[in-house]
């Protein structure tokens, strides 16, 4: 037995960690990926600062090889075959298999506007993209004031890499062509406060606003001209305007696509030796009909697990994936869940601007289908909130009478979430039928156990 | 059987020991609002509980994890953030069901209950024994008969 | 995070000034906190012969060095003021989870000035501090008070202390009350809070209290806990809660009945700490850190009739907490009710629209007394308000509360409701407030301790019947009282500027386990002696208030009935309080002069010269 892997990412990694678990290394797995395997989500922070390039790796030689991987980084898979069972790469070689695995993730969309391949132009979606960032402020230092960027895009990816950006001190303005921050993300009311909060931190936003042209100086900084007629001094200009399925693989290839690769709840394609996970995929959504893209981490290691157990041989179905996300938006803390711009829905909303609360339970029948939370960052109790909204819908448990008390009391949601027995119910949930395995790979192999505390050694010494 | 924090309700007082133990365990300081295992206090039910991480079987936290920032103690079982590995994404914080994976503000990094490597000081602190560390044949067990408390004494409230 | 001891909170209504200042260093060394510290501000800061419902009245809250940590019932606050009942000095406490709160915000005390004008209530977030609108929890009773305000503010952990409409109505006994069922109970400071139009005030912290040597600081901590864990006293609170306590001032005579015209009730057992734990309880509950959990959560019996206990669906709650013994006492032996579900009832009910149930049930009891003898006559009040009568009970706690009717006559307090009536001997208490729940002619050594106590009678400052009933003393006599009023007032005042429950004392933790606390939480060596003395410059620091506030010895007394009625039957038949035998031990061992003043050489000593 064969598999082949396309991919680096967490549904890839994710996939050959299950397999593995299932069979003990009793198959072959090739893994083919023209980037290191690393986390594309850790990338913000090594711009920060926060960790080093090292800590963004999700997998060494040695890993692979203790999981009995082959791997063929650095070439591209340009091809696939599905009926014949093979893959081409870019080196012109091909890979026979018996199962595909495609997570081949997304690309950032390059927005067609004058001075968009200019030097300090750039996405921050690789490895190579983050590392001209850093060269570039580097270069910066000796003019001896913090680098200007221009943000452009304050969506989820954006805000994060802003968020970045701001823990650096760089000077950063915002650009964002619909008329709030995190569009995809918040609702207006709730983007309204991450704006007021960015506001009191000195960075300026330009919602309903889109780059015209970006011209080269003299001087080696960019001018950003903007659709409300200023124009912006920039060293670097960071595009984040969105991504899109690297469908280029399997285009002609007979795997049905929709906005991303087909897949039924085993995660296979319509052939059903043909697998695709993560940012790629268009699956199963939670509690709902139809299937979507849910081009986040989580989603990316559930595909990956999913298809991981069924390349093994063991049926997995999947439930659905949730749409969800958390940014710490320079120390407010945005998260939204589901269908949380949901129209047609009760809602239940606390709104505080002087304290940046705010919170929006959506109801459909006699469930959470949808939520939004903003929050300052030192307030746990939220997370706690968070936490459990995200139990309600993950079981998509019935509320009964609790329904209208969570519409009366949406600040009080511990008290639902015990009595209707979510967590009852997800004890007793696991994703493969079997106990999570922790990952085999530990960036810098930090040992996992627990440090002495001496604070904790005082307290429990009893005199 | 592995060894558990083991919950009984019908003990616990709402007092915060539990919560004043883990916080100063977590920052060295005597804060509740940084504690690992938190209190609901339900006084129309009659009803408290501390909660915290059941180490539960499916590891939502550790499967969400982007940088694989949480391991498995292998003294305890316990799921454990490793803190030199965790970029602070949040990410476990919001794939945890429980709400009890937090992210620490002093530190930017994840946080969750570790079991203190196997001498939990919310059970040490706990004076009516309502937090017990000890064999247990299912994480959580005490869960489904708290929550079928909590909501009769709710919808028996609601009669009255 | 912040020191043991640090910052102050000082708010301004009238003008809406906010300020944070840095407590004086030499004030928390002579007071260490609490208490005894709000005492030195207020004594400093405000005109002690102000109308204490005027905007010049000072309303400060207060916590203490082990409020907050992990000290066994390490909750408290006190909330010092001139009070609206008694016109002297006041220091009301309360446990929950408030203080605590306050102080993981970055506040020891709060101190609140003038009146806004209009309501507000203040919100605390760490350096957040806002005065925002109030209307909308105006009018409103407690409960709903802090729901709306988590609902508001969208703070699940949000902590509230408020005052129901009882302080909005200046009701003169109306209390402070925090988390829903915790209360800053005598002296009406929630009148004062009402007349400056403030609300509430919610806190949330997220920083911590810091501990100068923790190693030190848990091994005490952990005597602590040792030493109370099996002892029988804690046991006994754990189990039967204070209304335990009824069963011992029944047998001597000393359980205070219908305005106390009897010294024993015939329904006690009605109102007992056994019967209400076998058959309204449901659960302890516990003040923040609090390993005793001495609360009591109740629900009424399912089959109490629905009348007696569903009278105003404007109040109407499921559930509540209590009652302790001196609200058991209070609403029901005191009024002669010995019907627990009304009991029950009216406690909720006072909990819930804020008045003190001790001053409620006594001024009440006031009240049926002067009906019963045909003082007040049908026409003026709303149904009879016989004794024994639970309807009268209910109704008029919460005609208290609004003021409808002749509640607004009881909202004044027996004692000028007695005086309005021409009929002051109804008025049993001292310094204008009400009398707790013991007979000083069963317990003499409560006698001197109501009579000298710095905001009038008051069970919490010395109390003598344990060791009056332990074969130690006679609890007939004055011999020895006044002396052990004198250190049993100065050891619990010290205890009370520490931030711990009183309730530790008895529960296996005395004065001595606090001290290596409140030592290794500053980091400042401190002996039981020098609590002790804290406690005493405490004390006379109150007093010094009272003097200037022209009270004067003649305040330092009891009502004609202990002095000269004796109970006719019983265990304390034939006794009366021998008052004047007390009193001048009690000043001479105070060192203090005739007219009960302190005397330089004793202010000198306590480092008050200057004060």
């Amino acid at each position: 037995m064969h598999h082949v892997i396309i991919g680096g990412g967490p549904a890839a990694t994710n996939a050959v960690e299950t397999i593995r678990q299932f069979d003990g290394g009793r198959s072959d797995i090739t893994l083919v990926c023209d980037e290191p395997a690393h986390s594309r989500m850790a990338l913000p922070y090594w711009l920060a600062g926060d960790i080093g390039e090292g800590q963004t790796h999700t997998g060494d030689a040695a890993y692979f090889a203790r999981l009995k991987v082959a791997t063929r980084f650095g070439v591209r898979a340009t091809a696939v075959d599905p009926q014949g069972k093979t893959v081409t790469l870019g080196d012109g070689s091909h890979l026979a298999f018996d199962n595909l695995l495609i997570a081949t993730g997304s690309s950032p969309l390059r927005p067609s506007i004058p001075g968009a391949d200019l030097p300090g132009v750039t996405p921050l979606w690789s490895l190579a993209d983050t590392e001209r960032v850093l060269q570039c402020a580097a270069s910066l230092q000796p003019a001896g004031r913090p680098p200007r960027a221009v943000l452009v895009g304050a969506g989820f990816i954006g805000i994060i890499v802003l968020n970045a950006m701001l823990k650096r001190r760089w000077q950063v303005t915002v650009v964002e062509r619909e008329s709030q921050l995190l569009p995809r993300m918040l609702d207006v009311p709730a983007a309204g406060h991450a704006r007021r909060w960015l506001a009191a931190r000195n960075v300026a936003v330009h919602c309903s606003a889109t780059v015209q042209r970006i011209r080269p100086q003299a001087d080696g900084t960019k001018a950003v001209d903007l659709s409300d007629g200023q124009s912006l001094a920039a060293d670097l200009v960071i595009l984040a305007t969105g991504i899109r399925p690297n469908l280029d693989l399997v285009r002609g290839s007979g795997i049905a696509t929709g906005e991303a690769i087909l897949v039924n709840d085993r995660m296979q394609t319509n052939f059903p030796h043909v697998y695709a996970g993560g940012d790629v995929a268009q699956g199963p959504v939670l509690s709902a009909a139809g299937s979507a893209v849910h081009p986040i981490q989580p989603t990316a290691v559930d595909h990956g697990r999913v298809a991981g157990a069924n390349m093994a041989g063991h049926e997995v179905r999947y439930p659905g994936s949730l749409a969800m996300n958390i940014v710490d938006i320079g120390g407010l803390q945005g998260a939204s869940f589901g269908r949380w711009d949901d129209a047609a829905a009760e809602t239940a909303t606390i709104d505080h601007p002087a304290g940046f609360i705010y919170r929006k339970l959506v109801f459909r029948d006699d469930r959470i289908s949808g939520a939004i939370f903003v929050g300052r960052a030192d307030d746990l109790g939220m997370l706690t909130d968070i936490g459990m909204v995200k139990g309600l819908m993950q079981t998509a448990t019935r509320l009964g009478p609790w329904r209208k008390y969570l519409q009366d009391h949406p600040h009080d949601i511990r008290r639902a979430y015990v009595a209707t027995g979510a967590a009852a119910k997800l004890v007793a949930t696991t994703l493969l039928g079997r106990p999570a395995q922790a990952r085999q790979f530990h960036s810098g192999s930090a040992a996992p156990t627990t440090a002495a505390n001496a604070a904790h050694a005082v307290f429990v010494a009893k005199g | 059987m592995t060894r558990m924090l083991d919950i009984v309700p019908d003990r616990c007082t709402g007092c915060m020991q539990c919560e004043l133990a883990c916080s100063w365990v977590q920052t060295g300081s005597f804060a509740p609002s940084r504690s690992l295992i938190r209190v609901s206090v339900f006084d129309e039910e009659a009803s408290y509980a501390p909660i915290t991480c059941l180490q539960c079987d499916e590891a939502w936290c550790m499967n969400a994890c982007p940088v694989n920032a949480i391991a498995v103690d292998p003294a305890t079982g316990a799921k454990r953030v490793v803190d030199p590995l965790c970029i602070g994404c949040h990410l476990c914080t919001i794939a945890c069901p429980f709400g009890t994976v937090f992210t620490l503000p002093q530190s930017g990094k994840a946080a969750k209950c570790d079991l203190c490597g196997g001498q939990p000081a919310c059970a040490t602190a706990c004076p009516t024994q309502a937090i017990v560390y000890g064999e247990s044949p299912q994480a959580g067990r005490w869960f489904a008969s708290w929550g079928a408390k909590v909501d009769r004494n709710f919808v028996a409230a609601g009669d009255a | 995070m912040q020191r043991p001891m640090g910052r102050l909170l000082r708010v301004d209504l009238t003008s809406g000034r906010i300020a944070t200042e840095d407590i004086r260093p030499d004030w928390q060394r002579d007071y260490l906190g609490g208490r005894g510290l709000a005492a030195r501000y207020l004594c400093a800061e405000l005109d002690p012969r102000v109308d204490p419902l005027s905007p010049a009245n000072r309303l400060i809250f207060a916590t203490g060095p082990l409020t907050g940590t992990p000290v066994p019932c390490g909750a408290r606050y006190m909330v010092v003021t001139k009070g609206a009942l008694t016109h002297a000095i006041t220091t009301s406490n309360s446990g929950g989870h408030w203080g605590p709160e306050l102080r993981f915000a970055g506040y020891d005390m709060v101190i609140v000035e003038g009146r806004a004008p209009k309501p507000v209530y203040l919100y605390i977030c760490n350096d957040h501090v806002e005065l925002r609108d109030a209307k909308a929890y105006w009018g409103q009773a407690v409960g709903a008070t802090e729901d709306g305000l988590r609902r508001e503010l969208g703070i699940p952990g949000l902590r509230v202390a408020c005052i129901g409409p009882g302080g909005e109505k200046l009701v003169r006994f109306a209390c402070i009350m925090n988390d829903k069922h915790r209360a800053a109970g005598r002296s009406g400071v929630g009148a004062v809070m009402g007349s400056k139009n403030l609300k509430a005030i919610a806190v949330r912290g997220t920083g911590g209290v810091e501990v100068a040597e923790p190693a030190a600081f848990m091994k005490a901590v952990w005597a602590m806990r040792a030493a109370m864990q099996d002892h029988p006293g804690r046991m006994a609170f754990t189990e039967l809660g204070t209304a335990a306590t009824i069963d011992m001032t029944q047998a001597f005579g000393g359980l205070p009945t219908r305005n106390f015209l009897a010294g024993q009730f015939e329904h006690y057992e009605n109102l007992s700490g056994t019967t209400i734990r076998e058959t309204r309880m449901v659960a302890n509950k516990a003040c923040f850190a609090c390993t005793i959990a001495c609360g009591r959560v109740t629900r009424l019996d399912p089959h109490a009739p629905r009348h007696l206990v569903n009278m105003h669906p404007r109040n109407w709650k499921r559930a509540g907490e209590g009652p302790e013994y001196e609200n058991a006492w209070a609403l029901g032996a005191d009024c002669g009710v010995g019907d627990l579900d009304a009991v029950i009832r009216a406690n909720w009910l006072c909990n819930d629209l804020g008045l003190d149930p001790i001053s409620m049930g006594a001024s009440l009891a006031a009240a049926m007394e002067l009906y019963e003898r045909g003082v007040i006559g049908d026409d003026q009040v709303e149904m009879p308000l016989r004794f024994g009568s639970a309807e009268a009970l209910l109704r008029m706690v919460e005609a208290t509360a609004y003021r409808e009717g002749f509640g607004d006559e009881i909202a004044e307090g027996s004692k000028r409701m007695g005086e309005k009536f021409r009929h002051p001997e109804v008025f049993m208490g001292v310094k204008g407030q009400e009398f707790p729940a013991y007979d000083p002619r069963a317990f003499q050594g409560m006698g001197v301790a109501f009579a000298t106590c710095n905001r009038g009678a008051c069970h919490l400052r010395a109390w003598t019947p344990g060791v009056e009933t332990s074969g130690a003393m006679d609890p007939h006599t004055p011999a020895g009282k006044s002396e052990w009023v004198v250190i049993e007032q100065n050891r619990t005042t010290a205890h009370d500027n520490t931030g711990t429950c009183m309730f530790i004392g008895g529960s296996g933790a005395p004065l001595e386990s606090l001290a290596p606390c409140t030592a290794a939480v500053r980091g400042i060596p401190c002996s039981v002696d020098d609590l002790v003395r804290i406690g005493e410059r405490t004390g006379n620091l109150e007093r010094l208030f009272n003097l200037k506030a022209g009270l004067t010895r003649a305040d330092d007394t009891l009502p004609q009935r202990l002095l000269q009625d004796a109970h006719q039957s019983g265990p304390s038949a034939g006794v009366v309080v021998n008052l004047d035998a007390m009193l001048p031990v009690y000043y001479r061992e105070r060192g203090w002069s005739e007219a009960g003043v302190p005397t330089r050489e004793k202010l000198a000593e306590l480092g008050l010269a200057s004060v």
